[in-house]
């Protein structure tokens, strides 16, 4: 396992530079004039000119990639050109408030998907299941921005019980409502993973041993059965979290939340290359390493699955 | 048991956050979008204009009326038929670092704009002063035309008059910073967009001036703190704090405003109607003309568009006066020219009447009897959208075939100012409150494409107008090439003119004395109160 992870962790340098590379070019082919970002709507040619030398866009584009490799080889991203901090630290410092709220995310897809996922499985063809399985159609298919905009049409104008945006210095709840909308399409979803793949184990005969065998219906289900189906409810997980990880840019906005996905928004829009190259490099970076986490859970959950590094 | 034991603390958790959560003497606002750069030399949009003017103070400074009142100078003379600006600083002026504001100051603060290393985009408000050119050229080591003959003087000599340029010094990029120390030689931090270097960062991130509040707390993306400057020698505000909270959907701050958690909303137009006809709210809605043209820029230098006959044209197809009823709900002034009402100059001139067939003969004439094709571009805007599409309406009905290109303002930017679309929907704001600010950056050839004229208008005659507007000083002649200026380019329809619209906030119950400002560089905050029994 130990030659697995570091083989795989190996495997990220040629990823990265790929994902790099690719992102570079991407931002080089969009329309519109970093520099004419920085400038207002009143601008001189002769300051457009000074800034596109300091920035080295005057350059032609080999040599602007040979300055972002240079960069990136130090895993220096340089200096955004719209607010002048370094990449790297307004990455890090934004990360934080993402990974909130995408924990708080997951924790609720888990929690509520999982049991609800069993317990339609345990009632299969009864009304829980039909109206749980009904529910979570629902759910998938309700666009996140017009749930963002319910509950908080419900709960902060409404009822007045939960504040309708922000991150409020990290109160508690201030996370509910965006973490309840970030989190309302991956719960339907695993509950839906989690009740298909607990119906085949199930049916599995040591199921029925155990339950011949005299072992209560909880312990059979929870202890037995969702252990062995649990790996694709994992799979699903795994890149839901990678991807609440890069940032969801919808809730962000809807709830004023200062994380990674509208403060690389922000640099798209701005043509704020060193940020977004800078951005893009740490979520690929984070995916990567949640994929990783994924496989080694694998083996953890399910032990017949061996991790070789192979030749 | 359990569960009920659950669902109770649930419960008592949620209901123990109905209670407002506002301070009594915070005052709550909202910024659509997160401001990059606190160095008033790189301000670029309105809310790093708005937190400037509330950090920063230049000699002069904007009063809610859009006056120009005194800041760090008390009293000026202006000699030499307008060329010659002396300002006596206020003695007790200091900035929020306690140290105190000397004329070195001044003069340093405005060296770092306009210094050849400097990369200010807004160099154009202050190089009206002799030698600036020169120095920012690098052939010279200091302004010629700015000094400080002691610590609390400075004298302004300008190449030649220019009217409004005392409402210039009122801008962010005329403000003041410290150069270290009250003894210290003269060295303010360079201006730095890139931060290419150390040091220029710093005013950036961490700002400090001498106006009338002071920032405490920043945390990007998520909100702004600001106190008042114990330093400031005026009265001091009334309320301790204001917090600026970053909320870019408009959804979002409405539900935000109805929530209790804001004090100061801008009503979005869609949900004018529903505010304006709420009887509880309606005294506390304030309006103003916004000084503020919307319009559809032709570029005159390409195709059909070369023809003003075909220019005005377009402009008779178009019934504004349905659009400003419909599309704006009447909020609207109807624009004849691009001088927005409130300003000097301002006319109401007869408009461009909707005269479909009128437009078709124009047309036939100018020989395109079977219309052309035309591209619009246009931001992603729901006022945009609306004009936009109703436009096209119109222009078909004459033959005229639109494409209605989006694009968000990165792209759009940057084809429109270098002259690679044939149309499309802008809005000019304000800087200053002077007609010469929509004349000047939007018609003279000057300033074809970055500079403000994306329509590439090109006339001599408006030109050399508009030049002998700016040295004009006496008042009432100015305000009548002002008049004979705006007539004459509306005469040449460079754009399809569309109107002035008019924009209204909304204050919660417990905010007192507040004057919704003409100009938002002109709102200080300092007059109002927050009432305990409104805070419910």
């Amino acid at each position: 396992m130990f030659a697995y992870t570091v083989k795989r962790l190996l495997l990220f340098i040629p990823l990265l530079f790929g994902v790099a590379t690719v992102t570079f070019f991407l931002v080089y082919v969009l329309p519109g004039d970093p520099v004419l970002s920085m400038v207002g709507e009143r601008y001189d040619e002769e300051t457009i000119d000074q800034l596109r030398r300091e920035m080295h866009l005057d350059q032609p584009v080999y040599v602007q990639y040979g300055y972002f490799i240079a960069g990136l080889v130090r895993l220096d991203f340089g200096t955004s050109y719209v607010t002048g901090e370094t990449v790297s630290e307004s990455v890090l410092k934004r990360f934080p408030y993402t990974f909130r709220l995408a924990l708080f995310a997951m924790l609720i897809s888990v929690v509520i998907g999982v049991s609800v996922g069993v317990l339609a499985a345990w009632k299969w063809r009864t009304p829980f299941d039909y109206v749980t399985m009904g529910t979570t159609i629902v759910g998938i298919s309700m666009p996140v921005f017009w749930l963002g905009v319910l509950l908080i049409y419900v709960f902060a104008m409404k009822l007045r019980v939960l504040p309708a945006s922000g991150y409020g210095g990290g109160d508690l709840r201030h996370m509910i409502l965006p973490a309840v909308t970030l989190a309302q399409a991956s719960t339907a979803y695993v509950a839906r993973i989690t009740r298909s793949s607990m119906m085949d184990v199930i049916r599995e005969h040591y199921i029925q041993t155990a339950r011949a065998k005299g072992v209560s219906e909880h312990r059979m289900l929870f202890a037995h059965a969702l252990r062995n189906a649990l790996l694709p409810v994992i799979t699903v997980v795994g890149a839901d979290f990678g991807s609440y990880l890069s940032g969801a840019v919808l809730t962000e906005s809807i709830f004023a939340w200062p994380g990674l996905g509208r403060f690389t928004l922000d640099a798209i829009l701005k043509r704020d290359i060193p940020t977004i190259q800078g951005a893009v490099f740490f979520m690929a970076l984070v995916f990567m390493a949640i994929n990783l986490v994924v496989d080694l859970m694998y083996a953890w959950i399910d032990p017949r699955i061996k991790l070789v590094g192979r030749k | 048991m359990k569960r009920s034991i659950a669902l109770l603390a649930f419960v008592a958790f949620l209901t123990g956050c109905s209670k407002s959560p506002l301070e009594g003497d915070v005052l709550y606002l909202a910024l659509e979008t997160s401001p990059n750069k606190l160095d008033p030399a790189l301000v670029i949009d309105v809310a790093e204009g708005q937190i400037c003017s509330l950090i920063y103070q230049g000699l002069v400074r904007f009063s809610p009326e859009g006056d120009v009142v005194p800041a760090a100078a008390t009293n000026w003379e202006i000699e030499a038929n307008g060329t010659r600006y002396i300002f006596h600083l206020d003695p007790r002026a200091r900035f929020s670092n306690g140290t105190r504001l000397l004329a070195k100051d001044v003069k340093a603060s405005f060296e770092r704009v306009l210094s050849p290393t400097s990369n200010s985009p807004r160099k154009w408000v202050l190089d009206r002063i002799a030698g600036a050119a020169e120095f920012s050229r690098g052939t010279s080591e200091s302004i010629a035309g700015l000094s400080s003959p002691d610590d609390s003087t400075i004298v302004i000599e300008l190449r030649e008059p220019f009217g409004p340029f005392l409402q210039l010094l009122a801008m962010p990029a005329a403000a003041i910073v410290p150069t270290g120390g009250g003894g210290a030689p003269s060295a303010a931090p360079p201006v730095s967009a890139t931060a290419a270097d150390d040091s220029g960062g710093e005013l950036a991130s961490r700002p400090v001036g001498s106006g009338k509040w002071k920032l405490d707390r920043w945390e990007r993306g998520d909100f702004l703190e600001l106190s008042p400057n114990p330093y400031h020698p005026g009265e001091p505000p009334r309320i301790k704090r204001i917090r600026y909270r970053i909320i870019p959907e408009a959804f979002t701050r409405i539900a935000e405003f109805e929530a209790g958690t804001l004090d100061i909303l801008k009503i979005p137009q869609a949900e004018l109607d529903r505010f304006l006809g709420d009887a509880s709210r309606r005294d506390r809605i304030q309006s103003r003309p916004e000084l503020r043209v919307a319009y559809i820029g032709l570029n005159n230098t390409r195709g059909p568009l070369k023809n003003p006959a075909v220019r005005r044209a377009l402009n008779l197809a178009v019934d504004v006066d349905r659009i400003v009823d419909v599309l704006t709900g009447g909020h609207a002034v109807r624009a004849t020219g691009a001088i927005p009402p409130g300003l000097p100059g301002y006319v109401k001139r007869e408009p461009y009447a909707y005269a479909p067939t009128e437009a078709g003969r124009l047309l036939r004439a100018a020989g395109y009897g079977d219309g052309f094709e035309i591209d619009i571009w246009q931001r992603d805007s729901p006022e945009g959208n609306r004009v936009v599409e109703a436009v096209q309406g119109y222009l078909l009905e004459l033959g005229v075939r639109v494409r209605v290109v989006k694009r968000e303002w990165s792209a759009f930017k940057e084809a429109v100012s270098r002259g690679r679309v044939d149309a499309f929907f802008l809005d000019w704001y304000a800087d200053y409150p002077n007609g010469e600010n929509f004349l000047y950056p939007l018609f003279h050839s000057e300033n074809a494409g970055g500079g403000g004229n994306r329509s590439f208008f090109h006339n001599t005659r408006v030109d050399s107008l508009i030049e002998s507007a700016q040295r004009t000083v006496d008042r009432s002649t100015c305000t009548e090439l002002y008049e004979t200026i705006d007539g004459l380019v509306y005469d040449q329809a460079p754009w399809i003119y569309l109107f002035f619209p008019t924009s209204f906030v909304v204050v919660s119950p417990r905010v007192q004395g507040y004057t919704y400002p003409v100009l938002y560089l002109g709102e200080d905050f300092s007059q109002i109160i927050l009432s305990a029994e409104g805070n419910s």
